[in-house]
């Protein structure tokens, strides 16, 4: 099922999904873990991959994701979210890492929004995020046709931004260290402000940007990524 | 002293040139408002008809803010009419002249976000784009948050935003974050070809294309074609 694991202090949050065999248990051990990440961690930054070759692609899988919310339940978590494909993200496996906000995969990686090959729609965001991030044309041509496409072709539409050619998991993990060494309030802000901005218009991005960004300023963090860049000195963060 | 903006106009096209270049041309508090007054000078100047923005010196475009002078942070309710009481991002939104950014070098922080308020990016292909705000325990505050997004999609804003890494010319044209990029030589010979193209047209018609753009990415399509189609009605029956 569902692993979630803890690395470098807490700091970020890993899950890993260890069996696809009852997809609708993963989907709800999902949504658990997502709580818990949210509401009972400190941590900075959450992984999501999985131990499969093919992620949690299996033709019923398809089926039973119609009950599967496990889209919503990512994108509701409030820190940056990296997706990693080890193996292929075919179909609900390509709309689980979709839900993430950056994601990096093997340069051996092949991808699919092929639930239409199985008789079936995209239930979990794949109409939805799929156009917004690679444009409605290119969505289109992938759902309507369900054709496989190779890890270059993903880089160059923006399915992924990160291709590896040894482990992608040790490449997700180290851009998680990175975001996790930065100010973990302004990480946050940030996301809402990119994510919730594009569903407003320009003027009213520009005013959550600028509220945001106000807030900021009563925090300590902003006075120590100042301060240190200034005196050259690295910057510890606190989360206040 | 010297301006920290230099203000050419040459038959018709308005060069704003951001100049410390010993430091890169690091925005402070005198660029903001000599922008400012520039902008609101080349909005209703009817002898202007595009404005390019670009930056002095041999190392880049713009470093981003002037961090020497984010002194104590004023109370939120200050910073926040501080914000608004001469909204210098706003007019760049509403100039009604095209404008364009002639890129070269370093391009960070808020000269990416300048940038990208621009109506067209014109980029050396020497060029080094970086958002190093969340490192500095901050997020942008000069659109970039919103800006960015647009130009590209919520994944490559978030990896660009929450990683601090470089992007080269060749990935930012990729992206859509520069929209052509020709070689440091040519750069000002390009960025003179391009604006002596656009200011051929009719004033008119360049202000109500990047008007109809603008706004229109705002609206669902619905609204959006009814309303190109009553401003180019109107437009029409103006010219014949």
């Amino acid at each position: 099922m569902l692993k979630t694991s803890f690395v470098q202090d807490g700091a970020i949050a890993i899950f890993s999904v260890e069996d696809e065999a009852d997809f609708n248990q993963v989907d709800r051990e999902i949504s658990k873990a997502c709580d818990s990440v949210r509401f009972e961690s400190d941590a900075r930054v959450l992984l999501v991959t999985s131990k499969n070759e093919s992620f949690l692609n299996k033709p019923r899988a398809a089926k039973d994701s119609i009950d599967a919310y496990f889209s919503q339940y990512i994108s509701e978590v409030e820190v940056p979210v990296i997706g990693v494909v080890v193996g292929n993200a075919y179909g609900v496996g390509l709309e689980l890492i979709l839900a993430c906000d950056i994601r990096v995969c093997s340069v051996n990686s092949k991808f699919a929004m092929n639930h239409i090959v199985e008789g079936f729609l995209p239930s979990n965001g794949g109409t939805q995020i799929l156009p917004r991030i690679v444009g409605q044309g290119r969505a289109l041509d992938l759902m309507l046709s369900g054709r496989t496409f190779e890890s270059e072709e993903a880089h160059d539409i923006g399915v992924v931004q990160y291709v590896s050619d040894s482990s992608p998991l040790d490449e997700a993990l180290n851009l998680a260290k990175t975001i996790s060494n930065y100010g973990p309030i302004a990480t946050k802000y940030l996301k809402e402000a990119v994510k919730c901005g594009l569903d407003m218009s320009f003027d009213q991005g520009m005013k959550l940007e600028a509220d945001l960004s106000v807030i900021l300023q009563s925090t300590s963090d902003r006075s120590e990524g100042i301060h240190s860049f200034l005196s050259g000195n690295q910057p510890r963060y606190k989360g206040i | 002293m010297d301006k920290v903006i230099i203000y050419e106009k040459i038959e018709g096209v308005a060069f704003l040139t951001l100049n410390r270049p010993d430091m890169i041309n690091a925005f402070n508090v005198a660029m903001r408002d000599e922008m400012y007054e520039l902008l609101r000078l080349t909005d209703e100047d009817p002898g202007c008809s595009v404005v390019v923005i670009r930056g002095a010196g041999d190392r880049g475009f713009c470093a981003g803010a002037d961090l020497t002078e984010f002194g104590t942070a004023p109370s939120q309710v200050i910073a926040r009419e501080v914000r608004w009481e001469r909204d210098l991002w706003g007019l760049f939104q509403d100039h009604r002249k095209p404008l364009i950014a002639s890129l070269h070098g370093h391009v960070i922080g808020s000269g990416v976000e300048i940038a990208s308020l621009c109506d067209i990016r014109i980029a050396s292909d020497n060029c080094k784009f970086r958002m190093p705000e969340v490192a500095l325990g901050m997020i942008p505050a000069a659109g970039g948050s919103q800006s960015i997004s647009r130009l590209t999609n919520s994944s490559l804003a978030l990896d660009m935003l929450l990683t601090n890494r470089v992007f080269t010319s060749d990935y930012a044209r990729k992206i859509g974050l520069v929209d052509r990029v020709v070689s440091p030589g040519t750069l000002d010979l390009a960025t003179m070809d391009l604006a002596n193209q656009i200011k051929m047209f009719d004033a008119g018609l360049t202000r109500h294309i990047k008007q109809m753009v603008r706004l229109g990415g705002d609206m669902n399509l619905h609204s959006a074609l009814e309303f190109e189609k009553r401003t180019a009605h109107s437009l029409n029956a103006a010219l014949s």
